[in-house]
């Protein structure tokens, strides 16, 4: 199925993981690649062809948004950083999984880290590992520092804006029923029992919100 | 697209999209606005030795610290050199001292090459023994973390000016109970609770204290598995005599997760416990 994912894109965060249309077989000439320039897909060839500084500039460029996604998911600075380490190894190890043909490297990227930080949810019996009382704001309990706005991050501190925005638009029903979905990994089912709703309210509260989300998102 | 929905479910609907493309586009629709989710995530910068894991990780990095035969070889490389120019100038004295470093510098070369011997097994269980004492360095730096809370919490048990507050679970967690105890002399309070349920990942537990007619939230924290959940809080000497009211609330953290909760929600988790039934 042709599918348009441009047109699902309002934001351009698919594209501002940089992406060329190349082929797996497309020779991948090392000596003139410049690595802080060079499209997403092209490092990822060059990982494939064991190349360690493609992968470093791969780390550069999204290794605190990789981190952040596991500190999100997991509130402990310790298992996010081993589980930022295994995303970035398995990309070393497995750079063919990435399939440039179903969509951009970030986003793959992200879904990675997403899932892995599910399943270490899930294997910690779906309670958080806090040794230190975490804030919301992280600074002084994480001990992690919010990283600033600059070089490559700055192309997209503003989707980060507009999707927080977006989030927090919605009524709270329906963001804590997408955020337990999302971030917290649990099934409607799981979320309807920790809400004491209904699976019927938990489904609808999900699908109005993304409906809203989206609108919001495409304006 | 969330994956929120029961495996039979999930199959269900995947095996309705092999043949339905107009579900499809629906679903690839809403797939690219989960997808932007994780961009809303707080950006933290990741430590900077997560990069030099990785990069041990892969092979592509000399672990930090240099064997000492190969620290001894550089240090020793420049101090034949500048001996080297001293026996010129110098004389025969200098030629025993030189011969002595040759010496260790042959010892140096030997171990190197033991080394460089090294097949890529014994290189990839080095590396990995790199990684795992990061490893335990990162968890070192926490457990002094927990210990100085620890510490802190041990002063104020000692100090005999505590101002005690008890607090009992609301219906909404009834076999909670939490102590609260401020120090004048150390502008500590100290928040130590029982049987906390745990919370989901965006929900956070939150201290609040009314100060004359301001509520503001001084603090908020997550139980541990066992159910207990530990806060310092830095308060002024003056504000604990101001205090009217102490409490604890379940607040949502905010997407964004800049700030506390501006007032406390409807949530109530803790309250003081009544002083009649305290003095039972």
């Amino acid at each position: 199925m042709a599918r348009d994912q441009s047109a699902n894109d309002p934001l351009g965060i698919h594209a501002a993981s940089r992406s060329v249309d190349i082929s797996r077989d497309a020779p991948v000439d090392d000596r003139s690649l410049d690595y802080a320039d060079a499209a997403d897909d092209v490092l990822v060839l060059a990982i494939e062809k064991r190349d360690a500084q493609a992968l470093e500039a791969l780390y550069d460029r999204y290794g605190d948004i990789v981190y952040s996604v596991c500190l999100r998911m997991l509130g402990d600075v310790q298992l996010a950083e081993d589980l930022s380490q295994e995303v970035f190894l398995r990309l070393w190890r497995r750079p063919a999984l990435f399939d440039a043909g179903r969509g951009k490297f970030l986003t793959w990227l992200l879904s990675v880290a997403r899932n892995r930080s599910i399943d270490e949810r899930r294997s910690r019996g779906r309670r958080l590992r806090h040794e230190s009382p975490p804030s919301p704001t992280g600074e002084e309990t994480l001990a992690a520092v919010p990283a600033t706005e600059g070089g490559d991050l700055a192309a997209r501190a503003d989707n980060r804006i507009v999707v927080g925005r977006a989030l927090a638009t919605l009524p709270k029903d329906q963001r804590l029923a997408i955020q337990l979905a999302y971030f917290g990994g649990y099934t409607q089912q799981e979320i309807a029992k920790r809400l004491d709703q209904p699976l019927g309210t938990v489904k609808t509260r999900i699908r109005l919100g993304l409906q809203k989300l989206r609108l919001i998102l495409i304006e | 697209m969330l994956g929120a929905l029961e495996p039979q479910d999930a199959r269900s609907l995947e095996a309705h999209l092999a043949g339905c493309d107009e579900c499809a586009r629906q679903v690839d629709a809403y797939r690219t606005t989960v997808d932007h989710l994780a961009m809303s995530v707080p950006l933290y910068r990741a430590p900077a030795r997560l990069k030099e894991r990785i990069m041990v990780g892969i092979g592509a990095a000399r672990p930090a610290f240099l064997p000492r035969s190969l620290v001894a070889l550089r240090w020793w490389a420049g101090a034949a050199a500048a001996v080297l120019v001293a026996f010129a100038v110098g004389g025969i004295t200098w030629a025993v001292i030189l011969s002595s470093e040759v010496r260790d510098l042959r010892e140096d070369n030997r171990q190197l090459a033991e080394l460089s011997e090294l097949d890529a097994e014994q290189r990839s269980a080095l590396l990995q023994l790199r990684g795992d004492l990061i490893s335990a360095r990162s968890q070192q730096e926490r457990l002094v973390t927990t210990l100085e809370e620890q510490a802190t919490f041990l002063v104020l048990a000692l100090d005999p000016d505590l101002i005690p507050t008890e607090l009992e679970g609301t219906q909404l967690a009834p076999e909670a109970g939490c102590s609260y105890v401020w120090s004048r002399t150390q502008e500590v309070g100290a928040l130590t609770c029982q049987d906390l349920p745990s919370t989901s990942f965006s929900l956070v537990y939150e201290l609040w204290v009314t100060l004359g007619d301001e509520t503001i939230g001084v603090g908020t924290f997550l139980p541990r598995t066992d159910g207990t959940a530990q806060l310092l809080v830095k308060l002024p000497a003056e504000v604990p005599g101001r205090m009217s009211r102490i409490w604890v609330t379940l607040e949502q953290q905010t997407p964004t997760g800049e700030t506390l909760s501006s007032s406390p929600g409807d949530e109530v988790i803790l309250l003081p416990v009544p002083p009649q039934q305290a003095a039972r």
